[in-house]
């Protein structure tokens, strides 16, 4: 599996348990309060009971009273068995439901109860009150209240998920171009050195492998410096410095043999370094594309044009509009043109290209103030 | 010896291979596009015995490419080393997929394997008073018979194969002894002295120092 993908299933998953975690103990903390306060309502109940029952102003027929109250609680979904020093007044809770604490919740029937147990001295008789109050609700909403936290967290992850991996896999794919970029330079550099190293040679063939060496090392070093450009621009800050045309169209022209250039620009706002990058790549293109490559300042408008190839319709269509290329379309590897749009961004200038088979092709950059 | 027609448009890496495959005693082709591979291929189709051949080429990809060279046996030498690609490259009809950077060792192995597939592989090397059949593993010295052991064949057998390119130890024991000996590198230096003596190769099998072996011719 590719190394960014696993990266990105490690995250997701990390994501997904610290999400469901979190998701879980709210609900947790959200069952504990619910719980508590039903469990105080049973509390109040029986105490209710109680304090009623020490109320009684006629005790010549207490038990009949406690009796109607009972009665009372159970139309009200609480069951209770009172006893008066051992004799048993009321009988509600089922006799084979074992407990063994004060307070606790048993399950009868398939549903939850709380379950109180108490001795009151009432009046001086000794009371056993056993309250038994349905909670069967609070479960049911936990549940409900799950599943709705369930279906958060699965939207949740699918979003954060999509978002990720749109995420990663655009980090990759100019990460996965200037690897490929690096491939061949390296694989000159190794394979002379192994050339001079292993092989029976001459002098003349040493040198000549000696230069590819240097020849493609320098390559390299153009390429990561790239790589470090790319990674200043997905920061997105650039330094705004005033730069000679004139320099830079001489120093462009010095670098490429060939290159025609006219200027009259006196300077350009940007950053130097991404701006010689963006001239350097526009400039190689036309190079590789044709024979003539001609670099003109004028006005607000800096063209490079080349007499190669017209481009083709679709292709001029990425170039100017969609810059998202299908893997067939790229030549080479497309790295170059994303970087030159990403520079062209950042400086808030515009680029077009225009082609046909008489005029050649022509990159115009619009440089904004 | 093998005519091998390589297709790759970058030029430093054309000539490294070419260079390479001359060492070892094959001549070659080069083309710097597709469709100029093409054109080789059909100009030159019966000589040729295989092509090693880019994927990333400027005016059309080595998957189009290949399609126009059904009968020649490819090998891809590529930068692209993710999975699909090299399905990809096998599915559709190469040989062998070797990703760049590689060593020279390795490209040199992978196009003896791949000659070998097709018996197009040398079968008789010839040297001095030497000549010597890598296909029935028998030498002669002026017209009369070397005996060799079993691994001083094996040994020698490596040394022609990689002809003029230097040996290591360590790859002279793999490549003889096979990957399972885990023995002494001066057992190769006893080998050697003795191939040396027996075939009167003293000045041919030089000793490259702190490394290996070479076979120059």
């Amino acid at each position: 599996m590719q190394l960014w993908k696993k990266n990105y299933l490690i995250t997701f998953l990390l994501f997904l348990l610290v999400l469901n975690t979190g998701l879980f103990c709210l609900s947790q903390v959200l069952f504990q309060n619910d719980l508590e306060r039903w469990m105080e309502m049973a509390l109040m109940g029986e105490q209710r009971f109680a304090y009623a029952v020490s109320e009684f102003e006629d005790t010549s027929d207490i038990n009949e009273q406690i009796k109607y109250i009972c009665r009372g609680y159970y139309t009200g979904n609480a069951r209770m068995t009172v006893l008066a020093n051992g004799e048993s007044i009321v009988n509600y809770v089922p006799a084979d439901l074992k407990f063994s604490y004060s307070a606790d919740i048993v399950t009868y029937s398939g549903r939850k109860y709380v379950l109180l147990h108490d001795t009151e001295e009432i009046q001086g008789k000794f009371y056993e009150i056993i309250y038994m109050e349905d909670i069967s609700q609070v479960y049911k909403e936990q549940k409900e209240r799950l599943a709705g936290l369930a279906c958060v967290s699965l939207m949740l992850a699918a979003i954060i998920g999509t978002m990720l991996y749109i995420t990663m896999k655009k980090i990759y794919k100019p990460v996965n171009h200037i690897a490929h970029e690096l491939r061949n330079p390296l694989t000159v550099i190794q394979g002379y050195g192994q050339y001079v190293q292993m092989g029976n040679i001459c002098g003349e063939d040493c040198f000549f492998a000696g230069q590819q060496i240097v020849k493609e090392a320098r390559t390299l070093a153009e390429r990561v410096d790239r790589l470090l450009i790319m990674g200043n621009l997905r920061e997105g800050t650039i330094r705004c410095l005033e730069i000679n045309a004139d320099t830079l169209f001489q120093e462009l022209k010095e670098s490429y043999e060939g290159l025609e250039t006219e200027n009259d620009i006196i300077s350009i706002t940007g950053d130097p370094n991404l701006i010689k990058c963006l001239f350097q790549n526009l400039i190689s293109n036309g190079k590789r594309a044709g024979e003539r490559v001609k670099l003109t300042g004028k006005g607000k408008y800096i063209t490079v044009w080349n007499d190669g190839k017209e481009i083709g319709e679709e292709e001029l269509r990425y170039l100017n509009k969609n810059h998202r290329w299908p893997r067939e379309t790229v030549k080479n590897n497309g790295f170059g043109i994303a970087l030159c749009y990403d520079i062209i961004k950042l400086h808030r200038w515009k680029m077009s290209y225009a082609s046909s088979r008489e005029e050649g092709t022509t990159v115009t950059i619009q440089i904004m103030e | 010896m093998a005519e091998i027609l390589i297709v790759e448009d970058e030029s430093g890496i054309n000539e490294l291979i070419r260079r390479t495959l001359t060492m070892t005693g094959h001549h070659c082709l080069q083309a710097y596009t597709g469709r100029e591979g093409v054109q080789l291929a059909q100009d030159n189709g019966c000589r040729i015995d295989l092509v090693l051949l880019d994927i990333n080429l400027p005016d059309m990809d080595g998957f189009q490419v290949i399609k126009e060279m059904r009968d020649l046996p490819v090998i891809y030498v590529t930068a692209r080393d993710q999975v699909p690609d090299r399905v990809r490259g096998l599915n559709s009809g190469a040989e062998d997929y070797i990703v760049k950077p590689f060593a020279m060792e390795e490209l040199i192995a992978r196009v003896q394997v791949v000659l070998r597939r097709f018996h197009k592989e040398e079968k008789l090397f010839y040297l001095k008073d030497l000549q010597v059949n890598l296909e029935e593993h028998v030498v002669y010295r002026r017209g009369k018979e070397v005996v060799l052991t079993n691994r001083e064949f094996r040994l020698l057998q490596a040394l022609i194969v990689n002809k003029n390119i230097a040996l290591s130890r360590s790859q002279l024991l793999d490549l003889a002894w096979g990957m399972d000996y885990f023995g002494d590198d001066r057992t190769v230096d006893v080998h050697i002295q003795r191939i040396r003596r027996k075939l009167g190769l003293e000045q041919q099998i030089k000793t490259i120092f702190k490394y290996g072996y070479r076979l120059e011719v």
